[in-house]
């Protein structure tokens, strides 16, 4: 690293330095100017609670996760200390106050949630939010029994881990073409990504019925075949698994329900993405405002700021898109098509956003003492979740054309 | 609370214009891009339609509720009118881009005389606005400008050449930038309204363009065109070092770009339905047929993009109706939604096979259409600059 990188950029990821504060984006200064009594309809001002928890959430991100992001991603795993903070705070696992948590928040503030914690590093966001979407899949959609069973143990002091399993070899995350086989209480399929496996205490596998989309409840208990720990380009602080599932199940009710909540756990992907797009944009803004190449800012050369303008604009379009789908599954409303095209937007956008980022940085991007690397690496293993050009806009389409 | 339910009004706007776009400017379309003109008699009816107060600019102030939805109605009536047709929505009579400028720069009496005395009244005549800044040499780079106003007395004598000036050569008043003091650059210019019929104000081709045929795309001469004192926009103060200056008076813009990019919108939103339901009717879309998935996801991306432009459009009309300034997120949705529109365009064409290019579909008259999107009211080009230094600060 030149001196003169030494000099402006402390690195956040270096453990120990002091992390970069938070620039608010124009639209949070903006909001400022006025707040009428009420606000018309189509509104963009989230709530006072919701920009509250994204304040909290930002420091949390800024202080605790950029700090950290290098040992945990060498780890590969989130470190304990940062899961009880998380567990702390009380966002990752939504729970209703009667099984000891601090309330049900909806899937708009979910969002915001996973954008704060991924601007701060979407590996340990995905570890985090990941390991209490089976919380929010159960509490919406879960039988009375199976809140009884599980939904307390997410309120425990110690933290605890879950999954939701959804994605497949071959199917990718197409929910349309999943081959796992729900049959009455049994499911049978092998899922790839499925978070912290041999740690959880209970698990939720999506599959397919003959009625369609299925879910059902693993315990922890249960002895799954855990075939291999995925070794993975990004996200390597969120540990995930392949794991082969041959095993009798608790079926959750099919219904309305489970698809919104199946739907949410896929939004959040996007909303991990949204969050590592708008790092890029904000880390590659401030890099093209310091460094300077043949007498200027790199900023005043349009090859560099027009890419910051296009960062800019993917990112303000897959928030409003995640926002859209989170808005539409809080009416109850939202299907396969919006969710898609939401992620399809988000992952765009943070793929843009990881090459561009790591571009301005030219050779500095490259190399890990910055972070825009790592973010790179993050967009593309989201991808695989819900690819735009493979599996996401072929799911919008068919919603019109089939 | 984040919301994305268009309030009522809006809704019902929504629903209203569709329902004209659908049966008055769509049916329209073929003919008036052929003839490159639209008939007299068609603009009167249009006009009846809809008075000739209408605007796809947002009212200065309105009462009641539309006060603080100004913007959306915009964006919303823009999009559903575009998708009708856009060369004939530029043909529904009405101030233009002239109501802006007027309105950011104009003395009350100003706005009296021309606009409400000339627009705000009930006529047979259908009765049009233009505004005019681009000159031969001078298009994104303003500052070049080169047409100047003389002072002599109470009077102001202008001289240069405008060009691409929309319905340049039929309109009752044409607003003008021209330079009063050179050495203070772009905020020596000022802005002033010439009437019809000036002596010296002298129209000149009309532009044979790749789309939009039907809108009338006029260059004009300005030779020692003597206009009174009233007609420049601000009066006598806009001669003082803080008048109203030319980046003044264009931050009345940060308005009208959701506009137009939602008018790209409608465009690109009509070639993606057109080229869905044709394919579904058309084509064998059954898992037998090859190129079904690669039409699927290519209508996919379509859709993606085209909502993904509605909401940056929506933003930065919220915005605008909620008092926050919304200079980059205007020039966000004018960026991005020309481009997003241009893409779907080209996919309709392409799905649509050899249909795509046959002058028997609309897709490719859509296709010629959409390309000027990106172009006037600001290039995509000048959009970016002007996002990247509401982010950068200038570095140059």
């Amino acid at each position: 690293m030149s001196r003169h990188f030494g000099a402006i950029f402390r690195d956040p990821l270096v453990p120990g330095e002091e992390p970069r504060r938070y620039t608010p984006t124009k639209l949070d200064r903006a909001v400022k100017y006025r707040q009428p009594e009420s606000w018309m309809p189509f509104d963009l001002q989230p709530t006072d609670e919701q920009k509250a928890l994204r304040n909290t959430l930002h420091d949390f991100a800024a202080e605790v996760l950029r700090a950290a992001a290098r040992s945990c991603e060498e780890a590969g795993r989130t470190s304990p200390e940062i899961v009880r903070q998380a567990h702390e705070i009380g966002v990752t696992a939504p729970l209703a106050e009667e099984f000891g948590g601090g309330g049900v928040f909806d899937a708009v503030t979910h969002c915001m949630v996973a954008e704060e914690l991924a601007w701060g590093d979407p590996g340990i966001a995905y570890h985090l939010v990941g390991s209490g979407a089976a919380a929010m899949v159960l509490g919406l959609a879960g039988s009375a029994s199976q809140k009884q069973a599980y939904l307390a143990g997410f309120a425990d002091a110690e933290p605890a881990a879950s999954y939701v399993a959804i994605g497949e070899k071959v199917a990718a995350a197409d929910l349309e073409a999943l081959e796992t086989a729900v049959d009455g209480d049994k499911v049978s399929g092998t899922k790839y990504g499925v978070l912290d496996a041999p740690a959880a205490f209970v698990g939720v596998v999506v599959g397919r019925s003959d009625d369609g989309i299925a879910a059902v409840v693993v315990d922890g208990s249960t002895d799954v075949d855990i075939v291999k720990r995925e070794d993975k380009l990004g996200l390597e602080a969120a540990p995930t698994s392949v794991v082969r599932f041959d095993v009798a199940a608790d079926a959750i009710p099919s219904g309305r329900e489970l698809t919104q909540a199946i739907l949410r756990t896929k939004l959040l992907t996007g909303a991990v993405a949204l969050g590592c797009a708008r790092a890029a944009l904000e880390y590659a803004s401030r890099y093209a405002t310091e460094r300077e190449a043949f007498g200027k800012p790199i900023g005043a050369f349009q090859a560099i700021s027009f890419k910051i303008a296009d960062m800019a604009i993917a990112v303000d379009a897959a928030r409003l898109s995640v926002w859209r789908a989170a808005w539409k599954l809080d009416r109850g409303e939202a299907t396969l098509a919006d969710v898609a095209e939401a992620n399809g937007t988000a992952l765009a956008a943070a793929i843009r956003c990881g090459d561009d980022g790591v571009q301005v940085l030219g050779g500095h991007g490259y190399i890990r003492d910055h972070p825009v690397e790592k973010w790179f690496r993050d967009a593309v293993t989201l991808s695989v979740f819900d690819a735009p050009d493979v599996v996401g806009d072929m799911t919008v389409a068919r919603s019109v054309t089939a | 609370m984040i919301d994305f339910e268009p309030h009522p009004t809006i809704a019902s706007v929504r629903d209203f214009v569709h329902a004209f776009a659908e049966s008055q400017l769509r049916p329209l379309a073929r003919e008036a891009d052929e003839k490159g003109v639209l008939p007299l008699e068609t603009i009167k009816q249009l006009a009846q339609f809809v008075g000739n107060r209408a605007s796809v600019m947002p009212q200065e102030t309105t009462d009641g509720p539309t006060d603080s939805i100004g913007s959306m109605m915009a964006v919303v009536g823009s999009e559903e009118l575009a998708w009708g047709d856009p060369a004939v929505l530029l043909n529904i009579p009405g101030p233009g881009l002239a109501a802006p400028s007027i309105i950011a720069a104009g003395t009350p009496e100003q706005k009296k005389r021309f606009l409400d005395d000339i627009f705000n009244v009930d006529s047979d005549e259908p009765r049009f606005g233009a505004l005019a800044v681009t000159e031969p040499q001078a298009g994104s780079d303003v500052s070049n400008v080169q047409t100047t106003a003389v002072r002599d007395g109470d009077e102001w004598i202008l001289n240069g050449s405008k060009i691409y000036c929309t319905n340049g050569a039929r309109a009752e008043i044409v607003v003008v930038n021209a330079t009063v003091d050179k050495a203070s650059g772009r905020q020596g210019q000022k802005f002033f309204v010439i009437e019809k019929g000036t002596p010296g104000f002298k129209i000149g081709k009309i532009e044979k363009k790749m789309g939009l045929t039907a809108s009338e795309t006029a260059e004009f001469t300005l030779e020692d065109c003597r206009v009174s004192m009233d007609h420049l926009l601000g009066g006598e103060a806009a001669l003082e070092p803080k008048g109203s200056g030319f980046k003044g008076t264009m931050k009345a813009f940060d308005s009208s770009r959701p506009s137009v990019a939602a008018m790209a919108l409608g465009i690109g939103r009509a070639a993606y339905e057109y080229a869905r339901d044709w394919a579904a009717a058309q084509l064998p879309m059954s898992a037998a047929f090859p190129r079904r998935a690669s039409i699927e996801q290519k209508l996919g991306t379509m859709k993606r993009e085209l909502g993904a432009a509605r909401g940056l459009i929506w933003q930065a009309a919220w915005m605008a109706d909620n008092k926050i300034p919304n200079s980059k997120e205007a020039s966000m949705s004018k960026a991005y939604a020309p481009q997003a529109a241009l893409n779907a365009c080209v996919g309709a064409i392409q799905i649509m096979g050899p249909e795509g290019y046959s002058k028997e579909h609309l897709v490719e008259k859509w296709f010629r259409d959409i390309k000027v999107y990106d172009i006037f009211e600001g290039t995509g080009q000048i959009q970016r600059v002007i996002i990247s230094r509401s982010i950068l600060g200038r570095l140059d």
